[in-house]
């Protein structure tokens, strides 16, 4: 297995959607520095979409993110899917394979959906056993990020980030910290997203993910289709004062703009990222 | 410790959870936190409304001609039917609409176009990110002898299928991915055979005649030369018959359907 301190930060990257394939390999090539691709949209025996990721590849660091691992299910661990991870890891080598520590069906179904885990020793325990078989699988260590919620179960036995931490530590893996996540579901929960900041373990951190959410009014909704809001940018400032210059990248999956709005807001990810450098440092 | 988990209590909350998404069961609602303002019951529509919304744009993403055929009303009516009979048991959402044909012919026996759409852009979206393999080619058939011929054996490419349609759903998804007005839908007197394949990066297709039918279905089987020369007797003259097997030959060639010879 790779070394246990995170990969060093690859800077700052986006989420490669079809629509700017042509962008980042043409007129815009060497915009971002890096890439993470969805798992499963290269889960496929030839063609276009693999043909770009291959090419986008040789001039890209890519990480590959999946959102069907299901690490939080009780079903049996998908051993056909684990395999073909595997073989798109080998092919593509990614820095990092990352996925959500969520469950996303049982009973065979996929809901398609990240669903949330109810925080108890149990499911905290079943979550370890299962990272570890998986990373085992891949023959890599894992990258777990936290999802949004909407919901919260009245059996917990401890918070999401007490949780978070006890996963990490005992199953020696790695997290993405989602900093619109955290502010959604601090929103849906009324929790202070700051204290939940405080209780992720620093050393387990390796990467950063920025999207844009709905507001519903008393709630709100993850939804990607909208820049980043002024809340998730202060939270991220925090979120660099506490755990550093992380590979930072921003999630489009809906409402896709042109590939220059999007690197517009990584700019401001960027300034935002030596502004709490600065911080840090002068505290 | 035990060393065996028992996480029976955590597949039960699982199960409750997933029936509530997918069927609005709602005996998972008293292990939900609600607050004031957003009640347990408002939360846990938010996951199934997600569940319907997502599954729905899934289908119109692979099927969008035959949503543009029947109209986004009718085909939200459609997806609800198909998510409740056909849940997604697959990884990645790309392959959740595979039954969708099967609902249409059961649901519009009247109306056979519809399923024959369906499969049609299922097939050729099959051919889009199937397999690949590197063609021969046209130097490798001028490079072989003569006395070889009657014996060889042609590999297709994996993304080659052909179609037997008994509508024009074809030409109709030919016009709806021109954005241009579908033809009228009609059943034909008799069914025409279609070739999808793709050539390089890109998708293509093409009608067949019945003589390019049985030479291909010969082929793909791994018939030789000399069988295919046999298959084409029930079309052509016996002098012509050479001449057409190697000009249907080159012109697969041609089209990058050959990957192997041997």
């Amino acid at each position: 297995m790779s070394q246990s301190s995170p990969h060093p930060s690859l800077g700052f990257g986006l989420g490669v959607r079809p629509t700017h394939y042509d962008a980042l390999l043409g007129e815009r090539r060497g915009s971002v520095s890096w890439l993470e691709a969805l798992t499963e949209n290269y889960l496929l025996p030839g063609g276009k979409p693999l043909h770009y990721l291959e090419r986008l590849r040789a001039d890209y660091p890519i990480v590959l993110h999946g959102v069907s691992l299901s690490i939080g299910s009780t079903d049996p661990l998908n051993e056909t899917y684990l395999r073909e991870v595997k073989a798109l890891a080998d092919r593509v080598e990614p820095a990092w394979v990352s996925d959500h520590l969520c469950w996303t069906g049982v009973d065979g179904v996929n809901l398609h959906d990240l669903m949330p885990m109810p925080f108890t020793e149990t499911a905290l325990r079943h979550v370890v056993s299962r990272i570890a078989a998986v990373q085992e699988r891949l023959g890599r260590r894992l990258v777990l990020e936290n999802v949004s919620s909407y919901v919260s179960f009245t059996r917990c036995d401890m918070t999401e980030w007490e949780f978070l931490r006890e996963i990490a530590e005992r199953a020696d893996c790695h997290l993405l910290l989602d900093v619109n996540n955290v502010y959604v579901s601090s929103v849906n929960h009324g929790f202070d997203p700051l204290a939940y900041l405080r209780g992720i373990p620093a050393e387990r951190v390796q990467q950063f993910h920025l999207a844009g959410h709905r507001n519903m009014g008393n709630y709100l909704i993850d939804t990607h289709d909208e820049p980043v809001c002024e809340s998730v940018w202060r939270l991220f400032h925090a979120a660099v004062e506490r755990f550093g210059a992380l590979s930072t990248m921003i999630e489009r999956d809906d409402n896709i703009p042109e590939l220059d709005v999007l690197l517009a807001e990584l700019d401001r990810a960027r300034d935002i990222t030596t502004s709490a450098q600065r911080a840090k440092s002068a505290a | 410790m035990s060393a065996q988990l028992d996480t029976t209590e955590l597949a039960e909350l699982q199960r409750d959870f997933q029936r509530l998404v997918m069927h609005g069961h709602e005996r998972i609602v008293t292990a939900v936190e609600g607050s004031p303002e957003v009640p347990a019951t408002l939360r846990l529509a938010i996951y199934s409304e997600a569940y319907r919304l997502r599954l729905t744009e899934a289908l119109a993403s692979t099927l969008p001609r035959l949503q543009a055929l029947l109209g986004k009303e009718q085909f939200a009516e459609l997806a609800r039917e198909y998510i409740d009979l056909s849940p997604s048991r697959y990884p990645s959402i790309r392959w959740f609409g595979d039954r969708m044909p099967g609902l249409l012919c059961k649901s519009f026996p009247d109306q056979p176009w519809l399923a024959e759409l369906a499969t049609w852009e299922w097939s050729v979206a099959t051919a889009f990110d199937g397999a690949d393999a590197e063609p021969v080619g046209i130097d490798a058939l001028a490079a072989i002898a003569p006395e070889q011929w009657p014996t060889l054996t042609f590999q297709f490419h994996p993304t080659v299928q052909v179609l037997a349609m008994r509508t024009n759903a074809p030409v109709i998804f030919k016009a709806l991915s021109a954005d241009d007005s579908p033809p009228e839908c009609v059943e034909l007197s008799e069914a025409q055979s279609w070739l999808i394949w793709r050539e390089g990066l890109k998708t293509q297709y093409r009608s067949l005649g019945p003589d390019e039918v049985a030479a291909l279905a010969v082929m793909r089987d791994g018939g030789s030369f000399e069988m295919l020369c046999d298959a084409l007797c029930g079309w052509h003259d016996a002098d012509a018959v050479p001449v057409q097997a190697a000009g249907l030959l080159k012109r697969w060639v041609v089209e990058q359907m050959i990957v192997g010879v041997s």
